[in-house]
This record gives structure tokens, C-alpha cells and sequence, in this order.
């Protein structure tokens, strides 16, 4: 119908790039940096054809990152982001309509359900370029979209088709008569105007009423017997009312399918789009900071307040909240090598920041206050896989084997994610065999994350910046915790304790004073 | 409709089940630190309703002043006419019974089953209605509180007699015949929905039958005789015609019974006040209606406040306390072992339950400001836990009170934090008396911190305190009365440990 040519709220216009894949392999690094788990959280909760694909595939363009950003940015308005819901909620209602539709064989009621379909998605279209328009969206995809939109909601064919799917439920809507059951007939006959009991019992015991009550929900789920009663009924109806009907199953022949490609792709960005916003609202909710990263072309990493979206979503499930950290790397800095206790959140630590650089590959809004980073060419992981059965000598040789390809891979706009190397060796042999890849990296002029137990690797080059993972003295069981360049400064064991349960005389005050 | 003789606005507390009663997180275990069993037990005299009503108002989310000055005129009529209470109570008794009798005769919950299952519970309450009005009628002039006036004049206005006639005859309706004559519309997928059965017309049904078609249009469709699944698609189409009559006799009564449900609770709470001042009084034991001013007027003073859960247990008159906190928002009780500080606390604590609740209180004179609530944190001797220590466990507790916790609410500490050392212990709880204190809350700290008493003690021109000190056995006597003094340092724990170790 519509002319003029869209590719897509994401594509980026004269075929630059930047639309969901339909296909597109796992990346390697997935699995170690538990984004395996992570996108089949997002998109668990969605029905529909599977979005892990466009989850998989990062853009290295910033201009193509911008681009989705944008529309991200406008699905900060809450009003856009209902509308967009409705959207894709009311297609999926169409899609179930039309489905309804093949499976029933009486012609009336297959022909409701496909004017059912058609109304549904003339509404679903009426409703979300209103919803545009109103919310004046600033990125250059909705604006597309929107001019699109426009443009076939204008063309005659659309409009007559809508006009009559409209009318055509209105009035058998409006159809109003009287079933008389008597033993084994039913006779369908005109309104008789004769007293609503249903209201009159409610009128008469309703000065009793002083909130809300259960009442009833009967188990009426109708069986295959009922369907043919239920037409039976109908049959009665088409008798009484013929015309109306006849009109109906004339516009449903006209209209055998409704749906225009360009909404089918744009549907699947929304989709893609509303997966990710949906599964960050809880955390953000709980008032977890989320942004839109700064990537520039120029190697550089600079996080505030980021935290392991994954865990986040499990804890404040619960209540409570994971640490955030900040870290940046300096000018002449490149790898952040993190040193502190056993469960002290090094590895989560060494993940977000991966996953960090993934997401904002993807173009999504990403945990932090503030991120600035550049798209990597890419994303390199060894992580310690401790459940190997094999002998330990196999084991090393294997990961010398891993890491010897990783570094031929890593260049000067990669990112490489090291985790617990050579552990099945002797210390000293892992701490000579640790300080040459972490000289590679470097060389490489690779940006990094290294956890490791061996202090030295902290002090190797000054192009490594040396964190510490904390740990709660209090609580060992607790999962994340603050990661900070140096030794974290130790409060005063009471005061430190207070704080942990929000009992400082101020966060104490603060809390008894907001149940004013 | 409410019975309205807990809450003068009806609006107020009709949110929570019963009859609007919120209990707050840690009501529980407040009950268990104020021995408040040994109240409601006197309440209940064995009866598990009172129990339950008795538990509930004391332990919910303490009203406005103004309600506690609702409930205590109703209470002082119900002290008058004793048996007023307990007609009110019987007779929603006998409504909920013959609900129950109702509901046990049905086995299968279909439209119709459950329209016939309402008409017998609603003509049951119809003379129960009639009753309750005889019983306004006859008490209406002999009350004097708000609450039961209000209530008879509503009995009276809304329940006469032209009312449940009219009931009567409704109920007649319903018990349709084996006709029905429903009004439907198209639903979704053009199936026929939206049901509404109308009044059968008796004398015009029989036309209706013998003239198909004569002057309006009509079509029939006639099930198969032998044709099984057609008759049972017949009855449901039935019930399904039914399930909005059903649905609103079922609501109806429920509304009904909501109303004696109400009513039950709320007698019930007066009936147990009524045991708990004759098992008080016929100990010798005195008891006041205390006065209840507006939250944060910092009002609190007493005259022979004892414990109530220690009088019921015993024979002789127990320990009685003189308080005069007024304008002050810190009272720090220190002293011996045994020494009566327990015993004081839990006294407080239940004075500001009863008093919240508009009962009378265990004192000879009682004033206090509202509460938002009465909260507690008490040592916990038989705390076991392996995963934290009990210092953890001690801060967790804290901090979920705070999470309920308001500027006018009360807590009573016992011997709060004296599970690590006493630095690290007075530091804390120094941080959390005056956050507290400082927020607008009221606290009552028994302690054996010193540090932390004498901080407070040191700061009392800035922060006003009560201080309360418990005397240790002298001659072989001892008082267990507290009374008005500084913190001390030594600690009275040394005699007893000396005792425990060197017999």
C-alpha cells in the first residue's frame, strides 16, 4: 500500500547497517561471561519467534549504536513505551484471532473471529500513530516510522477497510434478543423488556455492602458439546438477523491477510527493544542507575555506579541490592588486574565489565550512572572452568593451548577478560606463565580485565591498574561486593556494622522519619 | 452497613478482613516480650472468637485519639449494661451458624446450587435481622457513647419492616422454576453472552410457548431426544444463564454475613473487656480509663501502673510503678537484677496496647500520648543461630523495626545489645536511641550499658530523659519498685555471677 521505503526504527537508511540479524551465532565469550544466561533471562518472559539472535550480534559502528540508542532514548517516555507495548500486545492479539479463525469450521463464528483480526489490527494501527504523534519522539527511527505510518494509515484501501470492520462490530454488538429455555428447546425471540433480576438482587442487599467481596468464579469452561449448542444458538440468530451477517462474511472474503511487512520487522525491533526495558525495570525500580554509554571511536573505559545485571535482578527480587563500582582507566592505563580474598566478587567484577562492553555493543541502555567505552573489534575470555574431569596436566595444556590463541587474536581495539589463569599449576610456574600474557595483552595495547590471586601481577607494568575486591568480614555468604583501586579504607568494626543493616544514627533517623 | 463500634468512620480499617484491623509486621513477637497471652487469656474465659478479637484490635495499628475515645464510651456502656454485649454477640453468632449450616449442604458448586445454597442463607438471616432490631430498640434509650447510638439508629432506619418484606418477597423470586427467560447479547466470537435472567412472568409464559412466531419473529431449536451431549451442553448453557444471578445472590449474602461477621468481632472485643475488668477487679486490682492525647504531645505519666499478665497470675496485689515522663522522650531504667525492671517495661508496654486499643489500663491513673505503634526489642536468651552471630541478629532485628517504625511510635528495649562488648554495644545503641529519639519516637531502655547511660545522663539538658533505677536485695527484701536516679557504675550482674560461681 504505503510507498515510500522504511527499513526499520534501527536501520540506518541507503543500507548502512544496523537492523536485527535473523540469524546469528552465540559468540564465544557468552558462556563465560554468563550472557548465555542472561539473554535467556530477557527473553523468557516473551512469546513469539526467538530474539537471542539479535541479543547475539554486537554493532561496531557508533553511528549504528547511536542510532538504537536514540530510539531507546524515546522509549524513555512512559506514555511511548505503554503505546509501543499496545502495539505489539495488539498484534500478537490479531496473530491469535486469525489463528482462532482457521481452526473454527461454522462460518459465522470463523468469520467473527477474522473481522475479529481485521478490527484488531486497524485499532492496533489507529492507536500507535495517535500515540506517535502525541508523544513527538526525537530519534530518527520513530520519526521514519511515524512518516510511514501516516502514509498507509492515508491510503483509501486502509481507511474504507477500517471503516468497515468498525461498523460491522458495532452492530452485531448491538444485536439484542431473548433465549427462552424450556426443557429441551430453546427459542431465540427479540427483547422482552421484562425485570433484570440480577440487578434487582443486587439493588436490594447492596445498603449491607461496605467493600469489596469475593463472590463466585464459577468453573463454566464450555466443552466441544457446547460449541454446537452455541452455534445452534447462532443458527437461530443468523435467522432472525440476516443481513448483517451476509455483510460480514462479505468483508472477510475481501480481506483474507492484513499485515504489511514493515510491520512485521518493525514489531520484531519492538519486540527486541521492550525485552531488554522489561527486564531492567525491576532493577531499575529498586533505583539502580542505567545509561546510555558514550562510544567514540578512541580506546577508553570509564564506569560509575555499574553493577552484574544478572544478579541484580535476583536480589532485588528480595529486596535487597548488589554493590555498584566505579573504575576508569587513565590515559596510559590498559588492564585492570583485580587481587583480594575468595568470594570477594572479583569474578563478578571481571564479568560485568565484559558483559558491559557487550551490551553497549547492542545498543541498550546498560547498568551504570555513567559509561563511556569504544566498541571492540573483540571480545576475548578465559575463564578457570573448574568442572573439567581431565587430568591435570591434559587441563593445562589445554589452557595453554586456549590462551596462546586468544592472544593472536587480541589487538589494540579488543577487549580480553582473564580469569584465575594457569590455577592447576605450581605458583610459581603459574606466576612466570601470568606475567607473559599479561605482557602480551599489553603489548597488544589490548584494554583488560585480569582476576588473580598472584599479588605481583598487580605491580608488573605501569600500564596496570591494581584493584581489591573487599570482603564482608561479617558475612561471608554475601555475593558482591566493592571493587576499588588500592585497600579499601576499614571502618570502624561497630559503625561498619550499623551501616550494613542501615542503622547509622542518620540512615536510622532517615528511615523512622519516612513513615511520617 | 457496620456496626461501627470500633471505628466511628466506617470508612476507617473496612480494608483488612475481619472488621479492619492491620496487624503490623512484629506483632507477634511484641505479644510474646508483653506476656499479652496471659491478657487475652482472661478476655477469652475459653472462648476462641474473644481470643481472636481480643488479639486482633490489640495488636493492630493503633488508631486516631478520636477512635480511642470512640471505643472507650462504647466500653463504658457495655460496663453498664452488661449484658447488652453479649446479646449483640450471640445473635451475630447464630447468623454465622446458620450460614455454616447452609454452606455443609452443598456438595457441588454450579449456579444453581449456589443461588438455592444464598436464598436459604439470606431468608435464615431475615428473622435474625428482625431481632436485632428488637434488640436496638429496647437498648436505644439506655446507652449513651456515640458508637451505640449511631449503630441503633442505623438497625432501626435501615432494617424496618417495609425492608424485609421486601426481602422476603425478592427471595420468593428467585426460586425460579424450570424456565428461564434470559436476555443475551453477541459476545466475541458471536457465542451468546451476558446473561440476565429476567422476573418470570407466570401468566404469560404458557402464551409465549403455544405462539411461535404469531406476532414477533422467533426461531426454536429443539435438542434431539437420546442426544446426550446436546442435553448436557443444554445445562450448561443453563448455568451458564445463572452464573450472574448466582453470582450476585452469592454476594448478597456474603454481605450479609459480612455484616454479622463485623458485628460478632466487634461485640467481641467489648464481651472480652468485660471479662478481663471482672478477673482485674475481683482480685482487688485496680483499673482507669486513661487519658489519650494527640500523637507527639509527648504525654506520659502514672500512678500505680503494674503488670496485668503478673496480677492475673497471682493472689496478692503485684509491684505497682509511679511514672512521670511527661515532656520527655527517653526513659533509661538501670539497676539490679531482679530488681522489678522487666516486670516495669512489660507494664508500659501493655498500658500503651490497652490504652491504644480504648480499653481500660492496669494503673489507678494513666496519661500518654497517642502511639503509631509499640514496638519491642528484647534480649532473645535462647537465640541459636549458627550462620551470624547474635550481635547480627540483634542489628537485623533492629533494622526490620525500623523498616515499621514511625516518630510516634514507642520502643522497649531489654537489655538491647549487650551481646558483644560494652563499648562496641553503648556505641550502637547510643547511635540508635538518639536517631530514634531524635526522629520523634518514644523509647524505654532497660540496660546494664553504662557507657551507654551515662551518655544519655550526661546529655539529658539537650535530649530530656526519665532516669529509673531498680534497687538491689538489701536485709533479704527487696522493693522491686523503681525509682527516680542517676545511672550508677558498678553493675548488680556481679553478685549474681559472684553467686552462680562461688556458692
Amino acid at each position: 500500500m504505503a510507498a515510500h521505503h522504511f527499513g526499520g526504527l534501527f536501520a540506518r537508511p541507503g543500507g548502512l547497517g544496523g537492523e536485527l540479524p535473523e540469524q546469528a551465532p552465540q559468540p564465544g565469550y557468552f558462556a563465560d561471561l554468563q550472557l548465555d544466561l542472561l539473554v535467556d533471562a530477557v527473553v523468557a518472559e516473551h512469546e513469539g519467534p526467538d530474539l537471542r539472535p539479535a541479543f547475539h550480534a554486537r554493532l561496531d559502528d557508533p553511528a549504528a549504536i547511536e542510532r538504537r540508542q536514540a530510539v531507546f532514548t524515546d522509549l524513555a517516555d512512559d506514555r511511548l513505551r505503554s503505546a509501543v507495548r499496545a502495539f505489539r500486545d495488539g498484534l500478537g492479539r490479531c496473530a491469535g484471532q486469525f489463528r482462532a479463525a482457521s481452526r473454527i469450521r461454522h462460518e459465522q463464528r470463523s468469520q467473527r473471529w477474522r473481522l475479529n483480526a481485521v478490527a484488531t489490527y486497524v485499532e492496533v494501527i489507529d492507536a500507535v500513530t495517535v500515540a506517535l504523534e502525541d508523544a513527538a519522539p526525537a530519534s530518527a527511527g520513530m520519526r521514519e516510522w511515524l512518516a510511514w505510518l501516516r502514509e498507509y494509515r492515508a491510503d483509501p484501501d486502509f481507511a474504507a477497510m477500517a471503516a468497515e470492520a468498525r461498523t460491522l462490530i458495532a452492530e452485531l454488538g448491538d444485536l439484542r434478543y431473548t433465549l427462552s429455555i424450556s426443557g429441551d428447546e430453546i427459542t431465540a425471540g427479540p427483547p422482552a423488556g421484562q425485570d433484570d433480576l440480577n440487578a434487582a438482587t443486587v439493588a436490594t442487599f447492596e445498603r449491607f455492602a461496605s467493600g469489596e467481596v469475593a463472590g463466585h468464579d464459577f468453573d463454566l469452561r464450555p466443552g466441544a458439546e457446547m460449541d454446537h449448542l452455541h452455534q445452534a444458538v447462532l443458527d437461530l440468530l443468523v435467522r432472525l438477523f440476516p443481513e448483517v451477517f451476509e455483510r460480514a462474511a462479505r468483508f472477510v472474503g475481501r480481506h483474507p491477510t492484513v499485515r504489511h511487512p514493515v510491520i512485521d520487522g518493525v514489531e520484531r525491533e519492538l519486540r527486541f527493544a521492550l525485552a531488554w526495558l522489561d527486564f531492567i525495570a525491576p532493577v531499575r525500580a529498586a533505583g539502580l542507575p542505567f545509561c546510555f554509554p558514550e562510544v567514540g571511536p578512541g580506546r577508553r573505559l570509564e564506569v560509575v555506579e555499574t553493577f552484574d545485571v544478572l544478579l541484580a535482578r535476583t536480589l532485588v527480587a528480595t529486596g535487597e541490592r548488589p554493590v555498584t563500582n566505579d573504575v576508569a582507566l587513565g590515559r596510559d592505563e590498559l588492564v585492570l588486574v583485580v587481587t583480594g580474598p575468595n568470594q570477594g566478587g572479583k569474578t563478578t567484577f571481571a564479568r560485568t565489565i565484559g558483559q558491559l562492553y557487550h551490551l553497549a555493543a547492542l545498543g541498550l541502555p546498560v547498568p551504570g550512572g555513567f559509561v563511556a567505552l569504544h566498541p571492540p573489534d573483540a571480545i576475548l575470555t578465559h575463564f578457570e572452568r573448574g568442572d573439567r574431569p581431565d587430568e591435570l596436566s591434559s587441563r593445562l595444556e589445554d589452557e595453554v593451548t586456549r590462551v596462546a590463541e586468544l592472544l593472536t587474536e587480541a589487538g589494540d581495539r579488543s577487549l580480553v577478560i582473564l580469569n584465575e589463569m594457569f590455577s592447576s599449576t605450581t605458583f610459581v610456574d603459574a606466576r612466570t606463565m601470568s606475567s607473559d600474557v599479561l605482557r602480551a595483552v599489553l603489548d597488544a595495547g589490548s584494554a583488560g580485565v585480569c582476576v588473580t590471586f598472584i599479588d605481583e601481577l598487580s605491580r608488573l607494568d605501569p600500564r596496570v591498574v591494581s584493584l581489591v575486591a573487599g570482603i564482608d568480614e561479617q558475612d561471608a555468604t554475601r555475593r558482591t561486593f566493592r571493587v576499588a583501586r588500592g585497600r579499601a579504607d576499614g571502618e570502624a568494626h561497630a559503625r561498619a556494622l550499623a551501616a550494613k543493616y542501615g542503622l547509622t544514627q542518620e540512615q536510622l533517623r532517615a528511615r523512622i522519619e519516612a513513615h511520617a | 452497613m457496620r456496626p461501627g463500634l470500633l471505628f466511628a468512620d466506617p470508612r476507617e480499617g473496612s480494608g483488612a478482613a475481619a472488621a479492619g484491623t492491620e496487624r503490623p509486621a512484629g506483632a507477634e513477637r511484641v505479644a510474646e516480650d508483653l506476656g499479652l497471652s496471659v491478657v487475652i487469656e482472661a478476655m477469652a474465659d475459653g472462648d476462641a472468637v474473644l481470643a481472636e478479637a481480643a488479639r486482633t484490635v490489640l495488636l493492630s495499628v493503633p488508631p486516631h485519639p478520636a477512635q480511642v475515645a470512640h471505643r472507650q464510651g462504647v466500653l463504658a456502656d457495655c460496663l453498664r449494661e452488661p449484658q447488652l454485649g453479649r446479646e449483640l454477640y450471640e445473635l451475630a453468632g447464630r447468623a454465622l451458624d446458620a450460614e455454616s449450616r447452609a454452606a455443609r449442604a452443598v456438595f457441588f458448586d454450579t449456579p444453581e446450587t449456589l443461588l438455592n445454597r444464598s436464598i436459604v442463607t439470606l431468608t435464615s438471616f431475615v428473622p435474625l435481622l428482625r431481632e436485632l432490631r428488637a434488640v436496638a430498640e429496647r437498648y436505644r434509650q439506655r446507652v449513651t457513647s456515640a458508637g451505640l447510638r449511631q449503630f441503633f439508629a442505623t438497625v432501626e432506619g435501615r432494617l424496618d419492616e417495609a425492608y424485609l418484606n421486601s426481602v422476603t418477597e425478592l427471595l420468593g423470586h428467585l426460586k425460579l422454576g424450570g424456565n428461564l427467560v434470559v436476555s443475551a447479547r453477541l459476545g466475541t466470537g458471536n457465542q451468546s453472552a451476558a446473561f440476565v435472567i429476567q422476573r418470570p412472568q407466570r401468566q404469560a409464559r404458557g402464551l409465549f410457548r403455544r405462539s411461535p412466531g404469531a406476532k414477533q419473529p422467533s426461531a426454536t431449536y429443539k435438542v434431539a431426544y437420546g442426544d446426550e451431549a446436546g442435553h448436557r451442553a443444554l445445562s450448561s448453557l443453563r448455568d451458564q444463564a445463572l452464573a450472574g444471578l448466582a453470582d450476585a445472590a452469592v454476594r448478597s449474602a456474603q454481605h450479609v454475613s459480612s455484616f454479622f461477621s463485623a458485628l460478632r468481632f466487634e461485640s467481641a472485643f467489648y464481651v472480652g473487656c468485660l471479662h478481663l475488668h471482672r478477673a482485674l477487679t475481683d482480685r482487688g486490682a485496680p483499673v482507669v480509663l486513661p487519658v489519650v492525647h494527640d500523637p507527639g504531645s509527648r504525654h506520659f505519666t502514672a500512678r500505680g501502673l503494674y503488670d496485668p499478665g503478673l496480677q492475673l497470675r497471682l493472689d496478692q496485689p503485684a509491684v505497682a510503678n509511679d511514672v512521670d515522663a511527661g515532656g520527655t522522650s527517653l526513659i533509661m531504667v538501670t539497676g539490679a537484677n531482679r530488681g522489678g525492671k522487666s516486670t516495669f517495661l512489660r507494664s508500659v508496654g501493655l498500658a500503651e496496647l490497652m490504652a491504644a486499643a480504648g480499653m481500660f489500663v492496669a494503673a489507678t491513673a494513666f496519661t500518654t500520648s497517642a502511639r503509631s505503634g509499640v514496638h519491642t526489642h528484647f534480649t532473645q536468651d535462647e537465640d541459636a543461630t549458627l550462620t551470624s552471630g547474635k550481635l547480627d541478629e540483634e542489628l537485623r532485628r533492629m533494622s526490620r523495626l525500623a523498616d515499621v517504625m514511625g516518630p510516634h511510635s514507642l520502643l522497649l528495649c531489654n537489655e538491647s545489645f549487650q551481646s558483644t562488648n560494652e563499648r562496641e554495644g553503648s556505641d550502637i545503641a547510643r547511635h540508635i536511641v538518639d536517631a530514634l529519639t531524635a526522629a520523634g519516637a518514644t523509647v524505654v531502655f532497660v540496660t546494664h550499658l553504662h557507657e551507654l547511660a551515662q551518655h544519655c545522663y550526661d546529655e539529658r539538658d539537650r535530649y530530656p530523659a526519665l532516669f529509673l533505677r531498680a534497687e538491689p536485695e538489701a536485709g533479704g527484701h527487696r522493693s522491686y519498685r523503681l525509682h527516680e536516679a542517676p545511672p550508677e557504675a558498678t553493675s548488680h550482674g556481679a553478685d549474681l555471677w559472684h553467686r552462680a560461681h562461688h556458692p
